[in-house]
């Protein structure tokens, strides 16, 4: 009686622990993937490929921080411009934007689109104000501005935690 | 007789524990010297004409020593990296305490932080106040600069007191001491000129820097209400604000925040000068005048905005020209010497 009494605590202390565990770990949300000449970047992801794809820039000029070590570097291309900057020894994408109408978004917004036509393509409580459309995505954020009801901006940025 | 043992030995609890700190905490000598600027203020207090406050937009881009040799006019710079505004606030209110200068100029592109959280990076915000607020000297100012500076991870650790006992924060630094702690444990080097931190190097500016648009124009509401708080405390103590716009090309300035200053500037009467607009006149070369391609001038470019700017200080704000006082002048004289050697020192290390 003693054996099985201290059997069924055993089993149940297991049954215990197994439910108190964490639960399993639910893949990340992916974030927005932008497509640009067949090459596809995403905020966070290392420069080097991404770079070596995209060929050589238009320009690439460096901002180095107040006081720190590290440069973020633009890579100007001919309709985008492509930021990235150091995070732990590595260079990585952390910001992307539009220069003018030639590119979209992967839902086809793109610089001239109108405001009704980000609202049905994302819809209309993304709108922070009448000029300001953000949402968020896994690591990854899309700002699209807008000036009389039509788009002006279009900017990836990776959300730093 | 046990109550003065008890003292003795708590006093010299207290001094280990004080000589410890001084060994762990970073000392700003050799690298990163940007975090000794704000403590470098207090041996050069008193006499100043005018003061400067802001980002590194000032102590990269002026030189005070420019301003005396041209015009007799003493300065200091009170600038540190990314020195948010509500931090320039609380500088000013505990620069009040040492002087009162005729002239407070104040760069204007921190308006476009209103809150610890927007300038960026939470660890890197961690760092730039400690580079603004680990030098100030004990006070109620340093406590509210403290309080307004907090990202949202230091208030949950109680961060405060370690910017009152900075062992807290930098207490495992022990296995990354360096020689620079050994050498400057006790003492330390002046790094800066009346808190102008000289560049000698040059990198042309050769491509613009493309930025993104912000997400808003509008300064947000803490950054107004640091300003009005600085003008309502500069007309207290009679004291001219001048606002500026460093001349520098990025980060970029946009025409939008320019209106917003410029309708302020207006509305309290106050002097702005966007020196983005004068770079012609002021004659900054960016194949020569910049270290950083167009970031901040190195030496010849802060001579040159001094120059021009103390034109506009001497005319517009009537400051006199002080180069009839013996004792300031054998003072400038001093630091004109050190400043001219160091310039001298950087440019044959370089070549």
């Amino acid at each position: 009686m003693k054996k099985i009494c201290v059997l069924l605590l055993i089993v149940c202390t297991v049954l215990w622990i197994c439910g108190c565990s964490a639960p399993a770990p639910q893949p990340a949300e992916s974030g927005f993937v932008l497509t640009v000449a067949d090459c596809t970047i995403t905020m966070g992801a290392e420069a080097a490929p991404i770079l070596a794809a995209l060929g050589k820039p238009v320009t690439v000029t460096e901002e180095a921080s107040c006081a720190f070590d590290g440069t973020e570097k633009t890579y100007r291309y001919e309709h985008f411009c492509l930021t990235t900057c150091p995070v732990n020894g590595a260079e990585i994408v952390c910001r992307v934007w539009f220069t003018d109408d030639s590119l979209s978004t992967a839902e086809g917004i793109r610089i001239g689109s109108s405001r009704d036509a980000v609202a049905q393509t994302y819809g209309g409580d993304v709108f922070k104000d009448d000029g300001l459309c953000v949402l968020n995505r896994g690591e990854s954020s899309l700002t699209i501005l807008l000036t009389n009801g039509a788009v002006t901006s279009v900017q990836y940025a990776l959300i730093i935690k | 007789m046990g109550k003065i043992k008890f003292c003795a030995q708590l006093g010299f609890a207290l001094a280990i524990l004080l000589l410890l700190q001084a060994l762990l905490i970073p000392k700003y000598m050799e690298s990163t010297q940007e975090g000794a600027l704000i403590g470098e203020y207090y041996a050069n207090a008193g006499g100043n004409d005018v003061i400067f406050i802001g980002d590194c937009e000032v102590y990269e881009n002026f030189s005070p020593i420019t301003l005396w040799n041209e015009y007799g006019i003493p300065s200091c710079i009170r600038g540190s990296p990314q020195q948010t505004i509500w931090q320039s606030y609380y500088l000013l209110e505990e620069t009040l305490r040492y002087e009162t200068p005729q002239v407070v100029v104040f760069n204007v592109l921190s308006m476009k932080y209103d809150t610890p959280e927007s300038t960026g990076d939470p660890t890197r915000r961690e760092a730039y106040n400690r580079l603004t607020l680990d030098s100030m000297r004990p006070s109620v100012f340093k406590w509210k600069a403290v309080q307004a500076s907090l990202t949202a991870d230091e208030r949950a650790q109680d961060a405060q007191f370690s910017y009152l006992f900075p062992i807290l924060r930098f207490h495992d630094r022990w296995s990354k001491l360096m020689a620079e702690d050994f050498t400057y444990w006790l003492k330390k080097d002046q790094v800066s000129h009346n808190g102008y931190l000289m560049q000698t190097g040059i990198k042309p500016m050769t491509d613009a820097h493309p930025a993104p648009a912000p997400a808003g124009y509008q300064f947000g509401s803490a950054s107004w209400d640091y300003l009005n708080r600085m003008e309502r405390l500069c007309r207290a103590h009679g004291i001219k604000l001048v606002l500026i716009k460093a001349p520098t090309l990025y980060p970029v300035w946009w025409k939008e925040w320019d209106a917003q200053i410029r309708s302020y500037a207006q509305e309290k009467g106050l002097l702005y000068l966007n020196m983005t607009e004068s770079l012609d006149e002021i004659g900054i070369d960016w194949n020569r005048d910049t270290y950083d391609a167009g970031l901040h001038l190195n030496v010849w470019g802060a001579e040159k905005a001094a120059f021009w700017f103390g034109r506009i200080l001497a005319t517009q704000c009537s400051l006199p020209d002080r180069r009839d006082d013996d004792a300031l002048c054998a003072r400038w004289a001093a630091k004109t010497d050190i400043y001219e050697q160091q310039k001298q020192t950087q440019l044959a290390s370089a070549s």
